[in-house]
């Protein structure tokens, strides 16, 4: 599974769930689930006890294989900050760039890494939910308003950084949420800041105006189609990159990523990093012999030089730079079985055979 | 249909302090399309936790910042940089265009966006005041290369003209870049020393990724030199290729052929060296990078590469370097514990939030 989305609310992603095909599956913990292919939707409820919650339990149950996390939901677009612009704004879907924990006064920043084409928008998260007319809302933290009357150092409000500020604001509107930063700081357990994408369609503009069910899934429904093509193009990329490094582990004996390799672009060597094994063998997928797994030559090798832990470490550093180099390793170390050299007799005749195939490799 | 990726700076974070600073507005003007994300702390952002370099890189964010505290760092007293005594340091910018395989900013940062400090005044202002006591030898581009950025930050352009109009400070401005006209339109001064770092095709190509070609920053080399710039050139560092001899002996030549070598200010010869804590992260963060992933011998918390093989290496160029210089414009790092800016190899161990207290210990830990 490597696309999980979140949603709070079934009203929310019923027309996501129809666009992407997604099927009923079994639920968790109260959670329900609709999958496809490599695409997982679960709906964790309202608030950010929940979200945190159901997003741990979905990343734990997907474990290593999720790629991205997508938080698909509503939000109150603040009136307070953008007084002229609010009614334009329902049914638009943005993305978020900054979510501030509104109950902390934390702020995180997801990388914004994909060209989603969505306009963006700030989040705040709250624990309950707010209205722009409320106390709480003039000084919520981080706010244009709480921020432009902060006095300066000199005592004085900072008019110029008011101005700037203004204009920056200005293409950035702030929406409110109840989910967007617990669901971050949970994810940030299981995954990178470039592995979580919020978007967030406005839904009110928080003047105490009703949201019914029924209206929330038709404001979905207008922003289902932006979003499912969003989760496609990330399978899309997620799926060639896979394929590309699959290409390139399971070719025997080429490096990974070859250091002399001038015509494979860097962001793609760079892609294909992480992605291929080493001699710790854990996540290995290339098979260096066709009846031999690097890790069982290591271990073979190992016991025919009669390592200690030191020199294990040392040959396995050997080994997987020639590897990645291109070096031709095996036949240095066959030439060995072949003269009688290996396996060695006892670990002082195996430390120098180790410095002879250390030679060979540097030389 | 593929989701496309941001391009390098469709994102720039500006800390609030300096949202209105001159130099702020002159690098957003540039950018007119970039989402602009106000940030309280470049911190904040620079240094999140469980960034990754590789995926952050192609869509590199830029970040506004000013820095406070220290700016500028000693190198310790028994490093005397190419015979200067007060050596000294400074980060105008953390993080860089290009994207060496073997940069030791990827084993200390762990992300890619690029910082920029925009209040210059503050770091000019430190440096007067350093030059009161004694003169300053200054290298300034010390996290990043600061050349291919000049036209957007002018931040040489400043340092240039201050340079020029205080005697007691020398500047070294350490780069791979190729532009040219950065030369032609900074004031030239005996004092402001351009120091570019040459490497063989199969290096720049395989492992100085994004940067000009040996050809094109020869070109600039001879742009400089022809300006009246005293020109470094940087043989560092030089790495054990297959092949490494005809390599660096091309270079030499190539170089040698491009470049009056008798106008060269000197040439500093060194190899990889990257301090344990640096490497550790590197190789759990590049895998299959051979650069990294190459048996260096760890010694008093610095990896690199056998005594025999950086004697061997050294020789090699000296020799080769001597058929067009005279010896004593040579510096060898290992040997002559001069080159305290071998770019980017440098060692230590420290993150962003440590950085001001650390920066001493570092160049003290490499003697
Ligand atoms: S080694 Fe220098 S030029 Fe290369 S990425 Fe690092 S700072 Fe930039």
């Amino acid at each position: 599974m490597k696309i999980l989305i979140l949603c709070a609310l079934y009203q929310e992603a019923a027309p996501l769930i129809r666009k992407l095909e997604l099927k009923k599956a079994d639920g968790r913990h109260g959670i329900d689930i609709y999958i496809k292919d490599d695409v997982m939707l679960g709906i964790i409820g309202t608030g950010p006890v929940r979200a945190a919650a159901g997003t741990a339990v979905l990343l734990e149950r997907i474990g290593s294989d999720s790629q991205i996390l997508i938080s698909y939901g509503s939000s109150a677009f603040l009136r307070e900050f953008q007084p002229d612009s609010a009614s334009s704004y329902t049914g638009v879907l943005f993305q978020l760039n900054k979510i501030t924990n509104a109950d902390s006064d934390r702020t995180f920043y997801p990388d914004m890494i994909w060209n989603t084409g969505l306009p963006e928008a700030e989040g705040f998260t709250g624990s309950r939910i707010m209205y722009s007319t409320d106390p709480g809302m003039q000084n919520m933290p981080g706010s244009a308003r709480t921020a432009s009357e902060r006095p300066s150092e000199t005592g004085t409000a900072d008019v110029r950084a008011d101005t700037q500020r203004a204009a920056v604001r200005q293409n950035s509107p702030i929406l409110y949420d109840m989910e967007s930063a617990a669901i971050y700081q949970a994810g940030a357990m299981f995954l990178r800041p470039d592995q979580m994408m919020f978007l967030r369609f406005v839904s009110d503009d928080g003047s105490g105006e009703k949201v019914t069910p029924k209206l929330l899934e038709e404001l979905s429904t207008g922003c289902a189609g932006e979003a499912a093509q969003i989760v496609r193009g990330l399978e899309e990329n997620f799926s060639r990159k896979e394929h590309q490094s699959s290409i390139l582990c399971n070719e025997p004996g080429t490096s990974h990523g070859s250091k002399f390799d001038k015509t494979k672009p860097p962001a793609e060597s760079e892609q294909l990093q992480q992605t291929c094994g080493d001699f710790n063998g854990q996540e290995c997928r290339a098979s260096l012999r066709d009846d031999d797994s690097p890790q069982d030559e290591l271990r073979h090798l190992v016991s025919d030089l009669h390592c200690s832990k030191t020199m294990e470490l040392e040959l396995q550093q050997y080994l997987r730079y020639a590897q990645l180099a291109g070096i031709d390793w095996r036949s240095v170390v066959d030439s060995f079985y072949r003269t009688g050299d290996l396996p060695s007799a006892d670990r002082v005749h195996g430390k120098t055979i180790l410095r002879r195939i250390e030679e060979s490799i540097l030389r | 249909m593929t989701l496309t990726r941001n391009k390098r700076f469709s994102h720039i974070y500006v800390e609030t302090e300096v949202l209105d600073h001159p130099r702020t507005r002159q690098i957003l003007s540039q950018f007119p399309d970039a989402g602009v994300i106000e940030v309280d702390r470049y911190e904040s952002i620079f240094n999140r936790s469980g960034q990754s370099y590789q995926e952050q890189f192609p869509s590199q964010s830029l970040i506004l910042a000013a820095k406070h505290g220290t700016k500028l760092y000693q190198g310790a007293p028994v490093c005397q940089d190419f015979d200067n005594r007060w050596f000294y340091y400074t980060v105008p910018a953390m993080n860089c265009l290009y994207n060496c395989a073997y940069c030791w900013l990827k084993g200390m940062y762990s992300g890619a966006d690029m910082v920029v400090f925009v209040n210059t005044e503050d770091f000019l202002a430190e440096t007067e005041e350093l030059l009161r006591q004694h003169p300053v030898y200054l290298c300034l581009a010390y996290e990043t290369d600061l050349v291919p950025i000049e036209n957007m930050t002018s931040l040489l352009a400043d340092w240039s003209a201050f340079t020029a109009a205080h005697a007691g400070l020398s500047v070294e401005i350490r780069t791979k870049c190729a532009a040219r006209d950065v030369w032609r339109e900074l004031p030239v001064c005996d004092r402001i020393i351009p120091a570019f770092t040459l490497s063989p095709d199969e290096v720049v190509s395989s492992m100085e990724r994004g940067t000009p070609s040996l050809e094109e920053r020869l070109q600039a080399v001879r742009t400089a030199v022809e300006c009246g710039f005293p020109v470094r050139i940087c043989y560092d560092p030089v790495f054990r290729i297959p092949g490494w001899k005809e390599a660096y002996a091309w270079l030499v030549q190539a170089t040698a052929e491009a470049v009056p070598m008798e106008r060269l200010r000197d040439i500093s010869v060194g190899t990889f060296r990257l301090s344990a804590e640096y490497m550790r992260n590197m190789r759990k963060r590049f895998p299959d990078e051979p650069v990294i992933q190459y048996p260096y011998v760890c010694e008093h918390g610095y990896y690199h590469n056998r005594e025999a093989d950086i004697r061997g290496m050294e020789d090699f160029m000296v020799n080769l370097l001597t058929e067009y210089v005279p010896r004593e414009r040579i510096f060898l790092e290992s040997r002559e514990s001069r080159s305290i800016c071998s770019e980017r190899t440098f060692p230590a161990g420290r993150v962003a939030s440590q950085q001001d207290a650390e920066r001493g210990r570092i160049l003290r830990g490499r003697q």
